[in-house]
């Protein structure tokens, strides 16, 4: 069995540069505070200015005034966090979250030629998401992080001891009691370390000298601890200066999107729902959930549906903080038949739907669909097939007469009646008056009478004004109403 | 008789510069309405506006009704941008209206219609849209500013999307075809069956606009 620690340096550094457009600018993270303050993490840009990690805060704005100095920030570290063990994922179930941008894999059963290929992806994958990624592969579970620390960016170690044997011996996080006794003791590295005998060095540290002595020597088997994939696929940020534009958005969104697709494609999962949550800085909230027209996993369907809300979106105030979750479901698979004729891009019609409903609502586009009740209007829209099957006539008659175009909603009506049949009628709202020459009617209907709150009953009428058109009007309890024109 | 060769090589530059202008082979849509098809030599161009404007109770929704079992039955999707959602499914068979998109503007701003319409009439897996403008105030209608049009209209020549408009008052200016339908039914006509109705349709053929064609 063998080994594979996955290794972001630097990573409280990249977890917030990732999430940040302008990545190229000189960035440091700091710890300590006030005249403590020390850089503890700068990438390359800051480097050129000649500073170092450890440096303190102050001198280094003093070698480079625009340099951003930055906390670390949980959020983004678990962000981060989440798309190294989702990359981890990808070469074996067994992972441990070892250190904060450090994972451990157990790679029981795997070949070492499919291994390679897997590594390289990965290696290509993971720095297009802003975590440049180092691998070590080895025996045990010690010396591969050993590898990956050394690793440009990958290593692969078959004789454990040869490649420990020339390390120094601070890699291994001694203490400084501990190396002060090893440099009185002239332990210079790990070699000289394994040549001593494990009882010696048992008897002087106890367990911790066998611990030492076990990495040094290769031989450590110290089992790791295992995490279990999510089963919620949600990301949140706060912005440490409110967002006043679309950009920081949209390019935050991007992100979590990649990754929270990554992980329900791995998962065998499609999203139905997109959740969107948006904090404001006037503390309102604005929330959206987007149904899916067809539930996918693609970061590019998805991304277009929350893009093409915030791009008509307008806020009172600027966002300080987002949420965003995708509720999963699983795929819908079937097997088409051999003469059927499916999308030639589903891809791209799921996506158009989507971008649609993003703008008028998810409850507005999709295929008719009938509702089974008798009540007047009883229709709603649901997904479109992915295939349009042959065409087999129904056995119903075909309707009469001209179809109804509705008014939704009815408009309330004034109506003149001689009798009970109507005479003349005026609709402000429709822009519809004068005197009825012809009327049909009236068709009592009803139903849901044994629920006192849906019950429903009306009287229709069939109405053909002097100066044209033909109308249906309806009578209910609160008054008479138009209900569409016949057209 | 055949093409000679400067007039074929002035086409080809021709279509060379206007790709969409000049097309090779037009599909057609046909609407399943005789004298409609007829008057578009066999049916809705693919890749142009066709502009169908119609009073209250003149045969729209027969026409409408008509073109949606017509692309059922040759299996193709139609996009129905239903400005006042007005469409009246229930009267229809379910297995008529699997084919369609139905998209529900109904009480929201017209410009969110036309966004849609910019999104669906790219799509190529539509083989016709019918973009339903009755019910939108005239006023708002003529106050759609001319950029919306002429966006239409190339949204719609860079796909070849048949796009049938149906509207109370003449406002697409870029119109290939322009039809009115003109003589309202009356009531009795409500028993009268629609395929009797539509032999009667009369639509008046208030505007053609060659498209150009290359022969080559």
């Amino acid at each position: 069995m063998s080994y594979a620690v996955l290794e972001v340096r630097s990573f409280p550094l990249h977890a917030r540069l990732r999430l940040e457009p302008s990545s190229h600018q000189a960035t440091a993270i700091y710890s300590g505070s006030g005249r403590r303050a020390l850089i503890a993490h700068l990438n390359d840009a800051a480097e050129r200015y000649g500073l170092r990690e450890g440096m303190s805060a102050i001198q280094a704005l003093g070698l480079c005034p625009e340099l951003r100095l930055w906390t670390r920030d949980d959020a983004a570290e678990s962000e981060a966090t989440s798309l190294l063990l989702h990359a981890a994922w990808k070469l074996a179930p067994r992972v441990e979250a070892t250190a904060p941008g450090l994972c451990t894999i157990a790679l029981d059963g795997r070949e070492l030629a499919t291994l390679r290929e897997d590594v390289r992806r990965l290696l290509a994958e993971l720095p297009l998401h802003g975590l440049p990624l180092r691998v070590g592969v080895a025996p045990t579970p010690g010396v591969a992080r050993f590898a990956a620390f050394h690793a440009e960016p990958e290593m692969w170690v078959e004789d454990s001891f040869a490649f420990l044997a020339p390390l120094p011996v601070h890699l291994l996080g001694l203490t400084e009691s501990e190396a002060s006794l090893f440099d009185s003791l002239g332990l210079r590295t790990m070699g000289d370390l394994a040549r001593l005998p494990e009882a010696s060095l048992a008897q002087r540290l106890g367990e911790r000298g066998v611990r030492l002595w076990a990495l040094a020597t290769g031989k450590d088997r110290q089992p790791i601890s295992t995490v279990t994939p999510p089963t919620r696929y949600f990301a949140h940020y706060d912005f440490e200066h409110p967002a006043e534009t679309l950009d920081p958005l949209l390019f935050l969104l991007r992100r979590f999107i990649d990754r929270l697709s990554e992980q329900l494609i791995q998962a065998s999962l499609v999203a139905e729902i997109i959740r969107l949550k948006l904090r404001l800085e006037d503390e309102s909230i604005v929330e959206r959930e987007f149904r899916l027209p067809q539930a996918t996993a693609r970061a590019d369907g998805l991304f277009k549906v929350v893009e093409q809300y915030l791009s008509s979106l307008q806020t009172a105030s600027a966002v300080v903080g987002l949420e965003l979750e995708l509720i999963p479901t699983k795929s819908a698979t079937r097997q088409e038949g051999l003469f059927e004729s499916s999308l030639r891009d589903p891809h791209q019609f799921y996506d158009t739907l989507a971008r649609a409903a993003a703008i008028l609502g998810a409850e507005r586009v999709g295929t008719p669909l009938r509702v089974d009740s008798h009540r007047p209007d009883a229709v709603e829209v649901g997904p479109p097939p992915a295939v349009i099957s042959e065409y087999r006539p129904s056995p119903r008659p075909i309707p009469a007469g001209l179809p109804l175009r509705r008014f939704r909603p009815e408009f309330p009506t004034l109506v003149e009646l001689d009798g009970e049949r109507p005479v003349y009628l005026r609709c402000a709202s429709a822009r519809v008056e004068g005197s009825v020459c012809d009327t049909r009617g009236p068709w009592r209907r009803s139903g849901d009478w044994w629920e006192a709150e849906r019950a429903w009953s009306q009287e229709e009428w069939d109405v053909e004004l002097s100066s044209g058109g033909v109308y249906r009007l309806t009578l209910r309890p609160n008054g008479w109403f138009l209900e569409g024109v016949y057209d | 008789m055949p093409a000679s060769p400067s007039l074929a090589d002035l086409r080809q530059l021709l279509a060379a510069r206007f790709p969409t202008a000049a097309r090779k082979a037009e599909s057609l849509v046909p609407t399943g309405v005789a004298s409609l098809d007829h008057a578009l030599e066999g049916g809705l161009p693919g890749g142009a506006l066709t502009e169908l404007v119609c009073g209250p109770s003149t045969g729209s929704g027969l026409v409408l009704t008509r073109l949606i079992a017509s692309t059922r039955k040759a299996r193709q999707r139609i996009v129905l941008l239903d400005a006042a959602d007005g469409f009246s499914p229930e009267d229809e068979a379910p297995e008529i209206l699997e084919h369609i998109v139905w998209c529900r503007c109904g009480g929201v701003d017209l410009s969110a219609l036309w966004l849609v319409a910019d999104l669906t009439l790219r799509d190529s897996h539509f083989a016709a849209a019918v973009i339903d403008l009755r019910g939108v105030p005239e006023r708002a209608l003529l106050r759609t500013p001319g950029s919306t049009w002429y966006r239409l209209q190339r949204a719609v020549e860079q796909s070849s999307v048949a796009t049938l408009v149906l509207s109370p008052t003449p406002v697409v200016p870029s119109v290939r075809h322009r039809f009115r339908l003109a003589a309202p039914h009356h009531a009795p006509d409500l028993r009268m069956e629609r395929e009797h109705l539509l032999h009667s349709l009369a639509p008046e053929h208030e505007r053609a606009r060659g498209a150009f064609h290359l022969s080559a």
